[in-house]
């Protein structure tokens, strides 16, 4: 099987609200809706175009599960996710429009490759590409 | 238009050593290493599975705050696919990344345990099943 990324995962106070915005912001399709015998925890199975797995849950109540706040700033370690986008510009327009917010961009960073960064509900960064 | 998630992207002080840890413990190929315009440092690598995973440093005057390998709202993990977990768990704890958390059985699930990656990642590794 090898060791493959089989998803990456978002923890959020109100999983629902989240799994929505992205829902409406990139089109991901919610396959699952449960609530986790052993945490307690609300887990929603999200999937981008291509089938890669975003889960989506709640804090963990049942394992006493302690949680720290998000950051959508710069930081070392595992800081951000990216999506392509077809048009940078009508997209930070709509994006914005529900609720993003631009922190860096657009940048040209050659060859055509336009970038920008949000930071969306949670909060969480999010780079958009917009290739040549 | 339909989307499609591009890559993931760590930060790392050192990305070339945390790059090649990646690439001993779960097998990732690096694709390219170079310094970009805005000063940083990039690993563009692949993992078995083909999902890009960019490696970099900070950009030129970028201030960065510290990774968190604790439970934390937001974008709080990614997981790996194992065909042994426990077998794992040994493996990368002898590689340097110490469990946080499990075995956890999960209850008509899989087998899954967290691990702390370089640079204070939070990795799930998953057995399924």
């Amino acid at each position: 099987m090898g060791h493959f990324v089989n998803h990456v995962h978002l923890k959020s106070e109100d999983p629902g609200k989240t799994a929505e915005w992205f829902v409406a912001a990139f089109g991901l399709e919610i396959r699952g809706d449960t609530v986790r015998e052993a945490g307690g925890d609300r887990f929603i199975n999200c999937f981008d175009s291509k089938g890669f797995n975003i889960n989506i849950s709640g804090q963990r109540v049942k394992l006493g599960e302690k949680m720290e706040s998000a950051s959508a700033e710069p930081r070392f370690g595992l800081e951000h996710f990216g999506f392509d986008v077809d048009d940078m510009d009508s997209e930070l327009e709509r994006l914005t429009g529900l609720g993003a917010e631009l922190k860096d961009g657009p940048i040209e960073a050659g060859g055509g490759l336009k970038i920008a960064f949000i930071s969306v509900p949670g909060p969480i960064r999010i780079e958009l590409i917009q290739r040549p | 238009m339909a989307f499609e998630i591009n890559h993931i992207h760590l930060k790392a002080p050192d990305p070339r050593r945390t790059a090649e840890w990646y690439v001993e413990a779960f097998g990732f190929e690096i694709l390219s290493d170079t310094v970009r315009s805005f000063g940083d440092r990039r690993l563009n690598c692949q993992t078995p599975g083909g999902l890009i995973v960019n490696i970099s440093s900070a950009r030129d005057g970028e201030a960065m705050a510290d990774g968190d390998a604790g439970s934390h709202w937001g974008l709080e993990h990614f997981g790996v696919n194992s065909d042994d977990l426990l077998a794992d768990i040994e493996r990368l704890a002898a590689l340097g990344a110490p469990l946080l958390e499990g075995p956890i059985d999960v209850p008509g699930g899989n087998l899954i345990a967290f691990v702390q990656g370089p640079d204070d990642v939070r990795i799930e590794v998953v057995q399924q099943r």
